[in-house]
C-alpha cells in the first residue's frame, strides 16, 4: 500500500563517510598493525562503505527537479515500473497513473497455473502496493488519446491534460477475431487459454487434467500476429507432454503444436533446439497453420495453410488469441501509419529511445510499442529505465541518452523441473545475463530462477528496483 | 542492469522471504551479539563448540541439498546439467558454513560441548 511504503535502505542511510577505497588504504598505509575487534570494526565500515559508494553511482542516473505533469497510462508492469521510478528520479513532478484495475497479475506466472505447479492466488496482488506515495491514481480507462490537445479523457469522462505522457496500455486479446471463439469458452468444449487470467489459467489446468485423463488429440499453437510472451505456447505443449509422461498416460494422446510460419521460435539456435526437443518427445509440429476458426460442439478446429484451410478434430486445445492494440489507441493517431506494425495498430515509437516517432512528449513502454520483440515483462525491466531516462533528458532539454537493444527474456520450460534460460535481443543475439548458464541448455537452475526468483524480482522492478 | 545493486537485492530478498527476511536479520544480530559477547569475555570459538557446529553443519548440508530440488516441485532427475550440480553442491556447502558460523558462538558462550576457555593473560608474573 503506498502509504505503507518502507523506506528504502538508501533513504534510511546514514550520510556516507568515506569510499571502499579510502577505507582500505586508509587501514594498509596507516602504519599500525590492527587488533582484532579494530579488523573486525574496519572490515564491516568497508562493506557498509560499498555498498554506498554503489547507491552513489544508482543516483547519478539522471534527475530532473522539474514539476511538470506526466500521466501513464496503464497501470501494468510498465506503468508500475515507470511510475516508480519517476516518482525518484522526478520528486517534483505531477506524476498521475491511470487504470481501472484494482488488482495486478503477475502474467509469467499463467503457464505454471495452467500446468498445476502453482495456485490462482499466487500471481494476484494490488495495483496499491506498487504505487509510490506521491503518485495520483485515476481509476478509470483511458477513453481517447488526444496528442495534439496534450490530454486523455478517462471512461469516467474525465479530462485529463498533461506535459508528458507514457503510454503502458498492454494489449487486447483478440478472441473474438477467430470465428466461433469467445473469451466466455474457456473451460468448456475442450478450450484451454491461459493468456486471459489466472481464473483461465486455473480453468485450463483443469482442463489439461481431463485430457492427462482421457486421452486424445491435443493441439497447440500460436497466432500470427504480434504476441507477448511468444515462449508460453511452446512451454504449454511442452508442460503438457510432461504431465502426461509423469502420470503414465503418454501413448494416449498425440500431440500438435502449429507455427504460423517456418519456425518454432524467432531466435536461430532456440528454434532448432526447440525442433529437436520437439522431435525426441514426440510432438508433432505443423508449419504455416494459423488459427483460424473453432467449432466448439463437435470440437473442430480449422487452420489458415498456404494451402487453403485445414480441419482437424481436437479433444484438448490451447487456444492463443490474436493481439492487437486496445481501441483506444486504434481510434486516435498514435498507432504505426504503415509498416508491419500498422496492421494491428502498435504504438509508433522509435525502437531504440522509446519515444513516439511524431510526438516528442509521448513514450512507449512494454507490450503496446509497435518494435519488434519486446512483449515480456523482462522487456519491461530494460525498456522502463530507458524510456524514463530519454523522458528526463527531453524534460531537461538534453540529447537523449538511453538506448533500448530489444533485450527480451523467455524462461523456456521445458518440464516440470527444468528450464532453458533464453534471453535474446533485436538481432537475435543471445545475450545471457548469468554466463555460467548456458542459454540452450536445459537446467534445474534456469527451472528455479523461473519458479522462485521471477516472482520476487518482478515485485522488486514494480517497486523501481531491478 | 541493477540486479546486483545492493539494495535491489535487498528488495528481491524482502519479496522473497517477506517477514521470514527480519526474522532472518534478528537472528544474524543475535549471532553478531554471541560473537561480540565471546570476543569480549575471551571464550575461544575452536574445540568441542566448532566441532558439534561442523557436525551439524554436515547434517544441515545435506538435508539442504536433498531438500532443495523438493521445494522448488522438482526431483533430482531433473539435475540435467552440470550448473545443476554445482549448484546443488553450493546450497549444501551454504548450509555447512552458515551452520558454523552461526551455532559455534551460541554453543561457546553457553557453555556447550565442553567447558571454557580461561583467558590467559601473557603479562601475568612467573611463579
Amino acid at each position: 500500500m503506498a502509504g505503507n511504503r518502507q523506506k528504502s535502505p538508501r533513504e534510511t542511510a546514514a550520510p556516507k563517510p568515506s569510499t571502499a577505497s579510502e577505507v582500505t588504504n586508509a587501514s594498509a598505509t596507516g602504519g599500525f598493525a590492527p587488533t582484532r575487534r579494530q579488523a573486525l570494526f574496519g572490515l564491516a565500515a568497508a562493506g557498509a562503505a560499498t555498498g554506498l559508494s554503489l547507491n552513489a553511482s544508482r543516483e547519478a542516473q539522471a534527475r530532473s527537479a522539474s514539476s511538470a505533469h506526466i500521466v501513464i497510462a496503464g497501470a501494468g508492469a510498465g506503468g508500475l515500473t515507470a511510475a516508480s521510478q519517476l516518482s525518484r528520479r522526478m520528486p517534483n513532478a505531477r506524476i498521475t497513473i491511470i487504470d481501472r484495475q484494482e488488482h495486478h497479475y503477475f502474467q509469467p506466472g499463467y503457464t505454471l497455473i495452467g500446468s498445476g505447479v502453482w495456485r490462482e492466488g499466487q500471481v494476484i496482488d494490488s495495483t496499491e502496493r506498487f504505487l509510490p506515495a506521491n503518485v495520483d491514481w485515476v481509476r478509470a480507462d483511458i477513453a481517447e488519446f488526444d496528442p495534439e490537445g496534450n490530454r486523455v479523457v478517462t471512461s469516467t469522462g474525465q479530462d485529463i491534460a498533461y506535459d508528458f505522457l507514457i503510454v503502458a496500455i498492454g494489449v487486447h486479446l483478440d478472441y473474438e477475431a477467430v470465428e466461433g471463439m469467445e473469451r466466455g469458452l474457456i473451460g468448456s468444449h475442450g478450450i484451454a487459454s491461459i493468456y486471459a487470467g489466472p481464473g483461465e489459467a486455473a480453468t485450463s489446468w483443469r482442463l489439461m487434467e481431463e485430457f492427462i485423463e482421457n486421452g486424445g488429440q491435443g493441439h497447440f499453437g500460436r497466432p500470427a500476429s504480434e504476441m507477448k510472451c511468444a515462449g508460453a505456447p511452446l512451454k504449454f505443449a511442452l508442460l503438457t507432454e510432461d504431465r502426461l509422461t509423469t502420470r503414465g498416460r503418454r501413448d494416449g494422446a498425440e500431440l500438435h503444436y502449429h507455427a504460423h510460419n517456418q519456425g518454432l521460435f524467432a531466435v536461430t539456435p532456440v528454434n532448432e533446439k526447440v525442433r529437436q526437443i520437439f522431435e525426441n518427445r514426440g510432438i508433432n509440429a505443423r508449419y504455416e497453420h494459423v488459427i483460424h476458426a473453432v467449432d466448439p460442439g463437435n470440437k473442430r478446429v480449422t487452420y489458415r495453410t498456404p494451402d487453403g484451410l485445414a480441419e482437424f478434430d481436437y479433444d484438448f486445445i490451447h487456444l492463443v488469441p490474436p493481439m492487437r492494440a486496445p481501441d483506444a489507441i486504434v481510434d486516435s493517431p498514435l498507432p504505426w501509419q504503415d509498416g508491419p506494425f500498422a496492421a494491428d495498430s502498435w504504438l509508433e515509437v522509435d525502437m531504440h529511445n522509446l519515444q513516439h516517432r511524431r510526438y516528442p512528449n509521448i513514450f512507449g513502454i512494454g507490450d503496446i510499442n509497435g518494435v519488434p520483440r519486446g512483449k515480456t515483462a523482462a522487456s519491461v525491466k530494460w525498456q522502463a529505465p530507458v524510456a524514463v531516462t530519454n523522458l528526463i533528458d527531453v524534460i531537461e532539454g538534453r540529447e537523449m541518452s538511453a538506448s533500448y537493444n530489444g533485450y527480451t527474456s523467455c524462461p523456456l520450460v521445458t518440464r516440470v523441473g527444468t528450464a532453458m534460460l533464453v534471453e535474446f535481443d533485436y538481432d537475435g543475439n543471445l545475450t545471457p545475463s548469468f554466463p555460467f548458464i548456458d542459454p540452450l541448455q536445459e537446467s534445474w537452475v534456469s527451472w528455479v530462477i523461473e519458479e522462485k526468483a521471477l516472482l520476487p524480482t518482478y515485485n522488486a522492478m514494480l517497486r523501481g528496483y531491478a | 542492469m541493477q540486479d546486483f545493486h545492493p539494495a535491489t537485492l535487498f528488495v528481491i530478498a524482502q519479496e522473497t522471504l517477506g517477514f521470514l527476511l527480519w526474522l532472518g536479520i534478528g537472528l544474524a544480530v543475535i549471532v553478531l551479539a554471541l560473537y561480540a559477547v565471546a570476543l569480549i569475555r575471551g571464550i575461544a570459538l575452536r574445540g568441542a563448540p566448532l566441532r558439534i557446529a561442523a557436525i551439524l553443519g554436515i547434517l544441515v548440508g545435506i538435508v539442504a541439498m536433498a531438500a532443495a530440488p523438493m521445494m522448488t516441485d522438482a526431483g533430482f532427475s531433473h539435475l540435467v546439467a552440470g550448473i545443476d550440480y554445482v549448484f546443488i553442491a553450493l546450497i549444501g556447502i551454504g548450509g555447512f558454513v552458515a551452520s558454523i558460523i552461526a551455532l559455534t558462538p551460541v554453543f561457546a558462550v553457553f557453555g556447550f560441548g565442553g567447558a571454557r576457555e580461561e583467558r590467559v593473560s601473557l603479562t601475568a608474573p612467573a611463579e
